[in-house]
């Protein structure tokens, strides 16, 4: 990466849950002084600030994190990678000393309430949306829908193959204290759960709820008087291919991530083979189906064999998803990927400990947006 | 409500129709800034549009008050013939979705879902083998 050498240095969650009554400040407070708890380091020590979810400043007036020499409300991005990657860039380039990246994300109204018309999935503005809406397509589950209906189509991937992701990613909840979902979840479960937009079903999609995550990002060398073990920013790369409009998107089954893949290896001399494990966005499986082979940590269009015969597993090729993935620990919005990866490299992940862990790659999003970031043990 | 020549030929059909190959021409060329291609375009676009299903997807769930009672329904990208790779957001009806294929050629036709809208939605072209 240009500049100085960066790394991260905390991590925290809010009290992370369903419906907590709680506000987006009250999230961020806690996932802040977590990850500063995490440090050892004080708000005095911030003095950067970025954000999705709520706004920075006043997260940081809130704090006491005063003056702030960077700051940053990321707007509709993809998810966590954006406020994460520029920390860590104004860490690189001497713009922060110390920059927390925040995900705040409050818990998204049910289709029984949005059914019903007491809410309504954003504001309505009409832009492209008016080429949407009358056909009745409003939800992201439904793009989502179209982009692993037509991966089903492409790949050689079966709708088994992602009953058995989702049983693998619950097996690493089940190990994971911080999961929302822990109980152990069979093949047939998953198959008799009931489609949200065929041939999307329920345990396709990440479990909403309330939830603050924070990261902190210093250089190298002030990680190294810290309290945990440093682990390094390698590389990152954020990545556009298309306009917002997920259902125009000229190729459903090779998107951003693909494109996002490239500039990430382009930024490193390390490759797919020398990743230890790798924490994939889940906000629906197909994504991280679309990311295990745009990263080339499986054959191209063979993510659901490579699923099948165990791969992601703990002990398969790629441990994958490691903390259960936002299906199971809630949705953190990508959040919980960088922890996650980052605990596996300071050997913090107990029973789900992926063994002398020392590259990781996590990333976020697909269709026409996404980022990543690799990351390495200090 | 699908098929009704009347219906064809009235304007705010055409005018629907337009915004909504404009929309898919802009995108799909705005870096050739091709505003003048698209509304030479449109002009030429007749009701018998056809068009193949690149992707679909069965809604089970309502999202909106308005589609409870229409649940589950089909939402389809489709691909013009007029322009490869033209694509646009649709309704695929007339067919179940286990019969609906990839490639499928479907034409189009209206339905009114209010006084002031109408859409146009694609079913199965007949006499067309895929």
């Amino acid at each position: 990466m240009i500049g100085r050498k960066v790394a991260i240095v905390g991590v925290g969650y809010s009290s992370v849950g369903r419906h907590t009554g709680r506000s987006e400040a009250h999230h961020a407070s806690q996932a802040a002084l977590a990850a500063l708890d995490d440090a050892g380091l004080t708000v005095a020590d911030v003095d950067g600030v970025t954000t999705w979810g709520g706004d920075a400043i006043d997260f940081a007036h809130m704090l006491g994190i005063t003056p702030v020499r960077w700051h940053l409300n990321a707007g509709t991005s993809p998810a966590f990678v954006t406020p994460a990657v520029h920390a860590a860039m104004a860490v690189a380039t001497g713009h922060a000393e110390v920059c927390m990246a925040w995900r705040i994300m409050m818990q998204q109204p049910s289709s029984a309430a949005l059914s019903a018309g007491g809410a309504s999935l954003g504001a309505p503005n009409m832009g492209d949306t008016q080429f949407a809406y009358p056909f009745g397509d409003f939800s992201p589950t439904q793009w989502a829908g179209l982009l692993m209906n037509r991966y089903l189509h492409e790949s050689d991937a079966t709708e088994e193959d992602f009953a058995q992701f989702a049983v693998v990613q619950r097996e690493y909840a089940h190990r994971n204290p911080d999961a929302l979902q822990r109980d152990l979840l069979t093949a047939e479960q998953y198959l008799a759960a009931p489609y949200i937009s065929k041939p999307l079903r329920l345990l396709d999609c990440d479990y909403p709820c309330d939830s603050g995550s924070a990261v902190i990002f210093t250089t190298e060398e002030r990680a190294r008087d810290l309290r945990q073990p440093a682990v390094l920013v390698e590389a990152s790369a954020l990545s556009a291919i298309h306009n917002m409009s997920f259902e125009t998107l000229p190729d459903m089954v090779r998107t951003s991530p693909a494109h996002c893949a490239e500039v990430l290896w382009s930024r490193t001399d390390l490759r797919p083979a020398d990743v230890d494990c790798a924490q994939l966005y889940d906000g629906f499986s197909v994504i991280t189906f679309q990311w295990l082979e745009g990263l080339g940590l499986c054959d191209p269009g063979g993510a659901g064999p490579f699923v099948r015969a165990g791969g992601t597993r703990l002990t398969g090729a790629m441990p994958t998803n490691t903390d259960g993935g936002a299906c199971n620990v809630g949705r953190r919005h990508g959040a919980n990927f960088c922890i996650e990866a980052t605990r596996q490299l300071r050997g913090q992940c107990g029973d789900r400990q992926v063994d002398g862990a020392e590259v990781a790659v996590w990333a976020n999003a697909v269709g026409p947006f996404s980022g990543a970031m690799l990351l390495t043990k200090g | 409500m699908h098929g009704d020549s009347d219906q064809l030929a009235s304007g705010s059909h055409a005018v629907f129709f337009e915004e909504l190959l404009n929309y898919g021409l802009d995108r799909s060329f705005a870096q050739a800034q091709s505003s003048e291609v698209a509304k030479d375009q449109s002009q030429s676009i007749t009701p018998q549009v056809t068009a193949t299903v690149y992707s679909f997807t069965e809604t089970r769930k309502a999202f909106h008050p308005f589609f409870v009672d229409r649940i589950p329904y089909l939402v389809v990208v489709v691909e013009l013939e007029e322009q490869p790779g033209l694509r646009v957001v649709s309704n695929l009806v007339g067919v179940a979705e286990p019969d609906v294929r990839f490639g499928m050629p479907v034409t189009v036709g209206f339905e009114q879902l209010a006084p002031d809208l109408t859409i146009p939605v694609f079913s199965p072209a007949t006499g067309v083998t895929p």
